[in-house]
């Protein structure tokens, strides 16, 4: 899998990112994101501060293409795409620094690659709901939303992993 | 030089992260009423959580200078508390002209106090400049600490009732007999009052005064309870006192300046050539 590969199936992340904004709303407890795999299926020879600026672009880039607010996608992800190596160290351990190419995700277990998933989609989406609700929402609402997105957001995320990295 | 790469890397990556954040809050703030309204909100907040803080930690090293300003109070407060006592004791109020304001307190600090010596002493933070003079006595709310021998410009040197030169007259009850009160010469808590006829009465558990008759200490002011008493060479009792104040634990004390001072020296003068 080469640079471009990574690439355009970043691009075509943020594309369906942005039709799932626009088109589809099943429920205002359910939010919908595959952005946060944007951020972690970075290389890891790619530094951070290389991934803080794709999470704002990215982020700006769906928001102005959707009706979600200005800056909000953007704040959330720029905060997974600095904990992800944190998360990453603490999942699978220093040995995945190790394997600087391709995407990080697909080097480890299904596993352990569902637990870090899970862990920056609950970062993201904490963000989010509380950014979203803007201290309108009573607080069970807003829990519920955490959840309930926060799950199917991050299934979501482990199925375009394996589907898309399957040949890694 | 690793470390140094590493630090200046992670600085780096947090001024980026910074930068990108408030650039997404400023655009979410414009473009938002309901989220800049919110964002307004729990800025506020944290202002007034910032602000108090910072009051906080001011008022702690203000403490000081507040520590020396209640002092100050309390030695009026001290003062005017014992003139109402003074007003109220009936016996006080018959023994003449002086009983309202004779004292005027001067709040001290004790820099220097010996405990463990046969003559123990004390030096106090305040001088000639504050008003302290030799022969005046010091006092905490729990009762006597001892009398000033020598005073320099901002210090003071006396010598605590822990002391065999040091007594205090005293009475055994409000209006019990009087009798001088000095240091057992052992423990830190524990005086003698000394000439007390052998036909009084002694109720242990009772409280003794300072007896007002000397000019460095108003009467009224509790130095302890009877303990017990014992006939001396066989005219007189000795009374045991267990003192309120305990010496090992001194810090602020009040000097005790007798306004009348002057007058009295001149009557005693003037009795003494008749």
């Amino acid at each position: 899998m080469n640079r471009t590969y990574h690439i355009i199936v970043s691009l075509a992340l943020c594309v369906v990112q942005i039709l799932l904004n626009n088109y589809l709303n099943i429920s205002q407890y359910v939010l919908v994101s595959l952005l946060p795999l944007v951020v972690m299926s970075l290389p890891l020879k790619r530094s951070t501060n290389f991934a803080l600026f794709v999470a704002f672009f990215a982020g700006m880039a769906v928001d102005l293409l959707s009706s979600s607010q200005l800056g909000c996608t953007s704040i959330c992800l720029l905060v997974c795409a600095l904990l992800k190596n944190v998360v990453f160290k603490l999942v699978y351990g220093d040995e995945i620094f190790s394997f600087r190419d391709g995407c990080p995700l697909t080097y480890q277990s299904s596993r352990e690659t569902g637990i870090a998933i899970s862990i920056l989609c609950a970062i993201y989406f904490l963000l989010y709901v509380l950014i979203d609700s803007a201290g309108t929402l009573p607080l069970t609402v807003n829990l519920l939303r955490w959840v309930i997105s926060s799950v199917i957001s991050a299934l979501l995320c482990f199925i375009c992993t394996s589907v898309l990295y399957k040949g890694e | 030089m690793t470390r140094t790469r590493k630090t200046k890397e992670l600085l780096l990556t947090a001024a980026i992260f910074i930068c990108l954040e408030v650039a997404a809050v400023a655009i979410l703030r414009a473009s938002n009423s309901n989220q800049s309204i919110w964002l307004s909100r729990i800025s506020t907040e944290a202002k007034a959580w910032l602000w108090d803080k910072t009051d906080q930690v001011n008022s702690y090293f203000r403490l000081k200078e507040k520590n020396l300003l209640l002092e100050k109070e309390n030695a009026v407060l001290w003062e005017r508390l014992r003139s109402y006592r003074e007003a109220m004791d009936s016996t006080a109020m018959l023994s003449g002209v002086m009983a309202d304001d004779e004292f005027e307190y001067i709040g001290a600090r004790i820099i220097k106090l010996s405990t463990n010596s046969q003559k123990n002493y004390f030096i106090l933070n305040k001088g000639i400049q504050d008003g302290v003079e030799a022969r005046m006595g010091v006092v905490t709310p729990t009762g006597v600490v001892g009398t000033i021998d020598a005073v320099t410009e901002k210090l003071a040197y006396g010598r605590t009732l822990m002391n065999p030169g040091s007594s205090v007259s005293a009475r055994l009850g409000r209006n019990g007999l009087t009798g001088t009160l000095s240091w057992d010469g052992m423990s830190s808590n524990k005086a003698i009052l000394h000439g007390i006829p052998l036909y009084f009465e002694v109720a242990v558990q009772d409280t003794v005064w300072t007896s007002g008759y000397s000019e460095m200490f108003p009467s009224g002011i509790a130095l302890g309870t009877i303990r017990g008493s014992a006939v001396r060479n066989g005219t007189t009792k000795d009374v045991l006192v267990d003192l309120f104040q305990d010496f090992s634990s001194l810090n602020f004390v009040y000097v005790l300046k007798n306004k009348y001072r002057g007058e009295l020296e001149y009557l005693e003068d003037k009795g003494e050539d008749l």
